[in-house]
């Protein structure tokens, strides 16, 4: 009962539901924009997700004569489950844990698991983000090709409603594990992101060990599963064994579907029973005290002398300040880093699981003209930086602090010099990564990786002063947790789908000049020139907005 | 120093008036106490004078220069302490100084050697090298006040300065404030404690309903009230008219 009020309360704060129903009522022109913005978001995205069901429709066709095209659904609902859980685990961390109404909530009286309940909802809810754009497609795809009948979309509905909750139960309880044993220790802020890397390390090596294809026996291993009509299904849900009760449970028909459902049903009731059996236990163990700060060594006089003696500027100081709140944030550092690792490391696991993988990439990273494959690593290096979202949340991260920027004496124009240098500092994070991947694993020449970084730093800047542009035009500053900034904050969506548009238009402008002249030259020109100019007009749209934007912020 | 001309700001598109056309004049080397009941617009004042808030109508100059046309040239004479302390969780005390001293320009001789000595006024050395987190809320409010000391501003503003002070610190910001003001600068702050206006202040403004209802120095002020004896009688007359 209790968790239910605490459920209501929670749904109210985290969608903001009482202040829309405000707007709706007494100030529909904010509403309407907040709904525009909803749409915006969609329509920037849409273009990912109908290049998404292109792909879904070729592999229904490539499956068809197969037989087994429900393998479509399969692998839809693998990845999925995947995604939920690899990025469950920094949001769960972030919402069980470092929200600012558990100040509030811990002390009354209340169990546990009714807390642990109401947010696990709150995670879930957000996670059919995630799901949505991975398995309607494929739902539709298989329903609309098969020509399903009402029961396929009533399963199929139900079915969308379990697909996170398995994967962020098991996320919650590694969580709640990892929390309760590192709260013993005096560093236990290091040894959290020490435990959450870990983690997330050992749930890829695990899950690519369980589905790589056995070295020296891959054209039997393609024999068997070709010749299996369950073969190839089978395989997809080796990674994530629950879904294949799912998509049985929409394939199997009769008496079979149900029987898959109801398993697929009980193991996700039973995950939930379990998460909120384990946090009852171990939720406050976890918590209490996890904010605690030790005290450092009193400073001598002469350490005080030598560390007040150094001057910066008003630059630096802004971008020192903003890395140093980074790094001790452990909220901004997960969300944003870890982020940005697991892109890079969903994208080149497939080098590492056998079956020639590793050859089509070098493959692929020796192809002619060279431009294409030095312009591909540089458009990783960008595309790295848009889910690094140190941009995308820049003012909206300093929350209620905006009066600090607002009344000092720097010029806004030299706030945002600072911020977009930070920026491209944290960016520039991913350069010696992609140095080492591309001269060790694929054996490219010192120019060429040369070429690739700097184009790649190139690349990142309209990336970086678009994102920023959007958070300077509507900060998000009224958080009460500094995961709302970083994690509910839609300006970090825009910022993607932003970042996304203009590498796509470069791509294509790109492409028009080789095809215009057959030469590697003018693409260079024209993509990386093009970015420069991007960029700076970004750039300059900032410094022409900043004096009105920060006399205006917050106030 | 702070000259203050028919300022206005209204919340709400002018269905509550917040700052009612505000006059005010306050002189070089003044301790001005500015005094209201909550929610009387001492607070928007203050956001107005520091550029946190836009006025609707009025003009606001500090030290000759206005806030609307020239806000760095305003920010970079005054030194500001909001009503609630809130600072980088995740920096250290000394780190904070040290931002503040970058951004105000305070070399690093001048810096090391103000520092230490707002540090021992405060009795904050001995946390300095913690993160501003572990902070108790008069801790907060003491290295607030520190960073905007840095600079030795021509204008001194504080919204609350004492709320959560120990009586120890509380008495040196006070000295401190009349020791500023012994050189010439400016010291404009808002506060509840009546007592605290009345030992110290060289004038005070009271301010309700947004409308100044009274301004002067304390035998001023006495002249305007029935009940002559303490600035408390005085208020709480001026105030429930």
């Amino acid at each position: 009962m209790m968790m239910l009020k605490l459920i209501g309360l929670q749904l109210k704060v985290n969608f903001n539901l009482s202040a829309l129903k405000w707007y709706f009522k007494h100030d529909f022109k904010r509403f309407a924009g907040l709904l525009g913005l909803v749409v915006l978001v969609i329509v920037g995205i849409s273009p990912i997700f109908f290049l998404y069901l292109m792909l879904v429709e070729a592999s229904y066709d490539i499956l068809l004569p197969l037989g087994q095209t429900e393998v479509v659904l399969a692998s839809a609902l693998v990845l999925a489950s995947l995604l939920v859980l690899l990025f469950g685990l920094a949001f769960v961390m972030s919402v069980f844990y470092f929200s600012r109404d558990l100040s509030l909530l811990v002390p009354l009286p209340l169990q546990p698991r009714d807390i642990l309940g109401s947010k696990f909802l709150v995670v879930l809810l957000y996670d059919y983000l995630t799901v949505t754009p991975f398995f309607l497609p494929a739902l539709w795809v298989y329903g609309v090709n098969t020509g399903a009948g009402v029961l396929y979309w009533v399963l199929g509905g139900i079915v969308f409603l379990l697909v996170p909750v398995i994967p962020l139960a098991l996320a919650s309880l590694l969580i709640l594990v990892l929390m309760r044993f590192t709260n013993l220790s005096r560093r236990r802020d290091t040894l959290r992101l020490i435990g959450f890397f870990l983690l997330l390390a050992a749930l890829l090596a695990m899950n690519f060990f369980i589905s790589s294809i056995p070295l020296g026996e891959e054209a039997e291993f393609l024999e068997n599963i070709l010749l299996d009509e369950d073969g190839l299904i089978s395989l997809t849900t080796r990674a994530y064994p629950p879904a294949l009760y799912a998509a049985r449970a929409l394939t199997a028909g009769g008496r079979e579907s149900l029987l898959n459902l109801l398993s697929y049903l009980g193991i996700s009731a039973a995950g939930i029973i379990l998460v909120l059996f384990v946090g009852q236990g171990m939720f406050y163990q976890g918590l209490i005290g996890g904010a605690e700060i030790q005290r450092g060594r009193v400073l001598s006089r002469e350490d005080l002398a030598r560390k007040t003696a150094g001057t910066s500027s008003p630059e630096w100081a802004i971008v020192i300040r903003e890395i140093k709140i980074l790094i001790r944030t452990p909220i901004y550092l997960i969300n944003s880093l870890a982020t940005a690792a697991l892109v890079l490391i969903i994208l080149l696991i497939p080098m590492f699981t056998g079956g020639g993988q590793i050859s089509y990439y070098q493959g692929l990273a020796k192809m002619e003209p060279r431009v294409v494959p030095i312009l591909g690593a540089a458009g990783l290096i960008g595309l790295l930086s848009l889910f690094a979202p140190a941009a995308s949340s820049s003012f909206s991260r300093e929350g209620r602090l905006i009066w600090v920027s607002r009344v000092i004496p720097v010029a806004p124009q030299k706030q945002i010099r600072g911020k977009v240098l930070y920026a491209m500092l944290v960016s520039s994070l991913a350069l010696p990564v992609m140095a080492l991947i591309l001269v060790l694993l694929l054996n490219w020449s010192l120019m060429d990786t040369v070429l690739a970084l700097a184009a790649g730093l190139i690349l990142t800047f309209p990336a970086v002063t678009s994102n920023l542009l959007i958070d300077l035009l509507r900060p998000y500053l009224a958080w009460d947790s500094e995961q709302k900034a970083i994690k509910q904050n839609i300006n970090v969506l825009l910022g993607l789908a932003a970042g996304v548009g203009i590498y796509y238009l470069l791509f294509l402008a790109g492409k028009a000049a080789y095809g215009l002249t057959a030469a590697e030259r003018p693409v260079y020109l024209v993509v990386l020139g093009g970015a420069a100019l991007l960029g700076a007009v970004f750039y300059a749209a900032m410094l022409l907005l900043a004096p009105q934007r920060y006399r205006d912020l917050g106030g | 120093m702070i000259k203050i001309n028919d300022l206005s700001k209204s919340y709400n598109r002018g269905a509550v008036k917040a700052v009612n056309n505000l006059n005010l004049h306050v002189k070089a080397g003044e301790i001005f106490g500015f005094l209201g009941p909550n929610g009387a617009g001492k607070t928007t004042t203050i956001k107005m004078m520091v550029g946190l808030l836009k006025p609707d109508r009025g003009t606001l100059m500090i030290s000759g220069y206005s806030i609307t046309d020239q806000p760095l040239e305003v920010k970079k004479r005054i030194g500001f302490v909001p009503d609630t302390p809130e600072i980088y969780d995740k920096l250290t005390g000394l780190e904070y100084l040290n931002f503040m001293g970058d951004v105000y320009g305070v070399p690093g001789a001048v810096r090391k050697e103000r520092i230490a000595m707002l540090l021992d006024l405060f009795e904050l050395g001995g946390a300095v090298g913690d993160l501003l987190q572990s902070y108790s809320h008069g801790m907060r409010q003491k290295i607030v006040l520190v960073g905007a000391m840095l600079h030795q501003p021509e204008v001194f503003i504080m919204d609350e300065p004492m709320v959560g002070l120990d009586p120890k610190s509380s008495n040196n910001l006070k000295n401190y404030m009349r020791e500023h003001c012994n050189q010439g600068k400016t010291v404009f702050f808002s506060t509840h404690i009546l007592e605290v206006a009345e030992r110290l202040c060289d004038r005070i403004g009271i301010i309700h309903r947004g409308e100044l209802i009274a301004c002067g120095t304390m035998e001023e002020l006495k002249k305007l009230s029935r009940d002559k004896e303490t600035l408390e009688n005085i208020f709480l007359e001026l105030t429930e008219k």
